[in-house]
């Protein structure tokens, strides 16, 4: 009768979130207003069933399992799948990490503080189409054979990029790319073969560079070539009629060394140069669309400052210390001799970790073709189906119904808000943690575990009295009877 | 339960609070894998009612189970205490639940009014309630004819003691021991059920009775009960006499014909070793004795009252124990 009466109650608007105690509304809500994509969060299982296309293999199940919601109210942390549409079509994106704010009840969760953390991580990578822009580095160095081997440095970069695996990374199948080559020393960088050539297919690629990659001679103006490779190159009319909307610039940057414009160059003359340009590179991204570009940087050398990390850069915060990596301020960038400066010993990793920072891409350094393929392969775009976004915030804001606003800060504007439900009296197991300490779905195996124990303990209590009963009788003799003086001497 | 299992020792008296537990915990996990594996069909305002209607149950049945394997109850006279018993701790629950969210809404803050805050100033009605509730089920299904007056106030308090214990230390796991409402459910089940059992309810005395068991010679281990039925006295002789005395030795062994009388006053349920010889006649417990020879001066026998596993030592090398055992043994 009872639950007849509880069914009768029971509202629709709400689901219980699985393997959890609590509760979450069955539609988030979207801000139509402030939101040019539906921020669309997954709340049921059929949702998720949906979107990970079934439940046969274990890949789709943990898929699944990754795409239901979960809340662990003892680490504090909340997960939520979302996924992004327009016009009621699904919208891919890429890595959204940085990209997305989280508030929980109204108060933004603060990334990578001590107390609160957010995470995304994306799903269902999809290939899209790019343009690959290669600025490649056609100094004099580039000549270079370095010990220990046959090939000059620009050998080992045209090997890298004739590899079959980095021709299918540039033009992979049923996807159309293009590609466009540029060096740069001195100056403007320039056309390789002489004119802008738009490759469209692994044939005329292939003999492109087998034709015209060569290296010059020349100071190496690596910021320069970024800059014109960004606002020039990018906005030529042949190139600006590839970029659909749906198309991904990429620029890819590949030098041995440090930019380099004057003998009596050192690395603390570079500081406001690159400054410069990080600064215009923001500014292109600040206005970030499904056309705006990318940059990876891919060195070949030896790096600078191995542990060099980029986030640790506050913006307009460049310093010398920062980009000398530990080296002299005065040490000259290309010294007179063969070993005197710091490009012959090193490549300015530092300066590649920061442009391709600041441009949403990875920066690589490698040492052999081989290397330089993998990063290659790299560059190429991926945008997901759908996200799983992480928080964590303290742990006494779960005790009581709390919302969740997710906010879509780059590529367009997406806002939505749900409201979760937890339970007053108890909760559900908690998850173990996973590499990078976040809490993972729990099992109802755990409490099967303390049902078990608790069982075992409380049924061993029920007869404890009657064990130490009779062993105490046994241990004072009065349960068998003592043999006799008589029988013992017979 | 099995009262073969239940020694009369101090653990009868935890024995109820044991299984009321157990009981609990197996409540906590079946509503744990109901809410956690999509079984949670209700509204979330409902969500008190239901813990502490399963908590009752839970207890209810423990409670009224237990008894009923001690007793031997018939499986049919089982089931309609059960039903009796939980469908008047549930009403209780219900009715507790609705007023106390009625109370909340008029005295407490708004925020009192919210089904999903972790607090127990908002919860402690609940807890009551629950108590009460499974006090009034489990009284209910109990002869009260003949029970002592503090009966009702004995359940009632029993209640209200496990409702307030299983609410406090819920409280304090749920933000200071464990910190989470993991444990801290599982420790609100076992705890109230624990805290019931024990508070209101022991093994039942009329369960057991008093035996007089041979420790020496040839008559080791025999015994014999001093079970005094429909509440009237009981005494049973010891001595030489083969026949007519409940139990005997034989001659030699300088036991007298009529040595000693074991009486068992069902009133207060107490068993009184009564010497009446000039014999030897000695009453050993640990850190105690007594000598009971009968003395000619005085007009009666000596006496002392017996406790569980005394020994008495009877002429020359006879030795008996007095024990309690259930009144079911044989």
């Amino acid at each position: 009768m009872w639950w007849v009466f509880l069914l009768a109650c029971s509202g629709t608007t709400v689901v219980p979130i699985p393997d959890t105690t609590a509760r979450i509304d069955v539609v988030a809500e979207v801000n139509q207003r402030q939101s040019e994509l539906a921020l669309k969060i997954m709340t049921t299982p059929e949702e998720c069933e949906y979107i990970v296309g079934g439940l046969d293999d274990p890949l789709s199940r943990k898929e699944y399992e990754d795409c239901l919601p979960w809340i662990d109210r003892q680490a504090g942390e909340v997960k939520l799948g979302v996924r992004f549409e327009l016009d009621d079509q699904f919208f891919q994106l890429p890595d959204l990490n940085d990209h997305v704010s989280v508030s929980l009840n109204d108060r933004q969760v603060v990334d990578g503080a001590a107390e609160s953390d957010v995470r995304v991580i994306g799903h269902d990578p999809v290939r899209i189409k790019q343009v690959f822009l290669l600025l490649i580095d056609g100094s004099g160095s580039m000549n270079i054979r370095d010990a220990g081997s046959s090939k000059t440095r620009m050998d080992k970069v045209r090997d890298a990029l004739l590899m079959r695996s980095v021709q299918e990374a540039f033009f992979p199948d049923g996807v159309t790319n293009h590609v466009i080559v540029y060096t740069f020393t001195s100056g403007t960088p320039q056309p390789l073969g002489g004119q802008l050539t738009i490759l469209s297919n692994k044939q005329t690629y292939k003999s492109h560079i087998q034709e015209h990659l060569k290296a010059r001679s020349g100071y190496t103006h690596l910021y320069d070539a970024v800059d014109y490779g960004l606002n020039t190159v990018l906005a030529k009319s042949d190139v600006q009629t590839l970029l659909d909307g749906q198309t991904k610039p990429t620029i890819v940057l590949l030098t041995d060394g440090f930019n380099n414009e004057a003998s009596n160059d050192t690395c603390t003359s570079n500081v406001p140069r690159l400054q410069r340009l990080l600064t215009g590179i923001r500014k292109e991204m600040d206005d970030l669309s499904v056309d705006t570009p990318l940059i990876f940087t891919v060195g070949l050398g030896r790096p600078l400052s191995k542990r060099f990390n980029p986030k640790r850069v506050k913006q307009g915060r460049l310093t010398d210390r920062t980009l000398c990596g530990g080296q002299s301020y005065n040490a000259l960038i290309d010294a007179p001799g063969k070993t005197g400066g710091l490009e012959d010993v090193f490549i300015d990793n530092i300066s590649l970790e920061l442009i391709a920072d600041r441009g949403k891409g990875r920066a690589f350094v490698e040492r052999d073709a081989k290397g330089l393929g993998e990063a290659f392969k790299e560059v190429a775009a991926i945008r997901y189906q759908w996200f799983e976004i992480m928080f964590r915030d303290n742990a006494l804001k779960f005790r009581r119904e709390f919302n969740v606003g997710l906010q879509l800060n780059n590529y367009a504007r997406a806002v939505s808000n749900v409201n979760v439900y937890p339970h007053a009296w108890m909760d559900g197991p908690h998850g173990k943690k996973d590499a990078e300490g976040w809490s993972t779905r729990g099992t109802i195996w755990h409490s099967a575990s303390i049902l078990t124990s608790g069982l075992g303990v409380l049924i061993f209590l029920l007869v404890f009295g009657a064990a130490v009963f009779n062993g105490k009788r046994l241990v004072l003799g009065r349960l068998h009877k003592k043999r006799s003086v008589e029988s013992k001497n017979a | 339960m099995n009262i073969f299992l239940i020694p009369y020792t101090w653990s009868r008296h935890l024995q109820f609070g044991i299984w009321s537990a157990l009981c609990s915990l197996i409540a906590w996990w079946f509503y744990l894998l109901v809410l956690t594996q999509g079984g949670m069909v209700w509204s979330s305002g409902w969500d008190a009612f239901v813990t502490n209607a399963l908590l009752c149950s839970a207890v209810v049945f423990a409670n009224i189970w237990g008894e009923g394997a001690l007793r031997r109850w018939s499986m049919r006279r089982r089931l309609w205490k059960l039903a009796l018993g939980v469908g008047i701790s549930m009403g209780i629950t219900l009715l507790v639940t609705w007023s106390w969210a009625g109370l909340s809404l008029m005295f407490l803050e708004d925020i009192g009014s919210v089904h999903h805050v972790v607090a127990l100033k908002y919860r402690w009605g609940n807890f009551m309630g629950t108590g009460v509730g499974v006090a009034i089920g489990v009284m209910s299904t109990e002869k009260w004819r003949g029970q002592p007056k503090t009966f009702v106030l004995n359940y009632l308090l029993g209640g209200l003691f496990a409702g307030l214990t299983a609410g406090a230390l819920w409280s304090i796991s749920a933000y200071y021991w464990v910190q989470n409402l993991y444990w801290a459910g599982a420790i609100l089940f076992v705890s109230f059920g624990f805290s019931f059992g024990w508070s209101t309810r022991s093994t039942p005395d009329d369960l057991y009775v008093g035996w007089i068991r041979v420790l020496s010679g040839n008559r080791f281990g025999h015994r014999i009960p001093i079970d005094a039925k429909e509440k009237l006295p009981k005494e049973r002789f010891v001595g030489a006499y083969p026949n007519g005395l409940d139990l005997f030795f034989p001659v030699e062994s300088f036991v007298q014909p009529l040595h000693a009388s074991v009486v068992h006053n069902p009133t207060k349920n107490t068993y009184t070793l009564r010497g009446l010889t000039q014999y030897h006649l000695k009453m050993v417990r640990m850190l105690e004795w007594a000598k009971l020879n009968y003395d000619p001066q005085s007009p009666v026998p000596m006496e002392v009252n017996l406790s569980n596993e005394d020994r008495v030592e009877l002429g020359e090398g006879v030795q008996v124990e007095f024990l309690i055992l259930p009144r079911e043994e044989r």
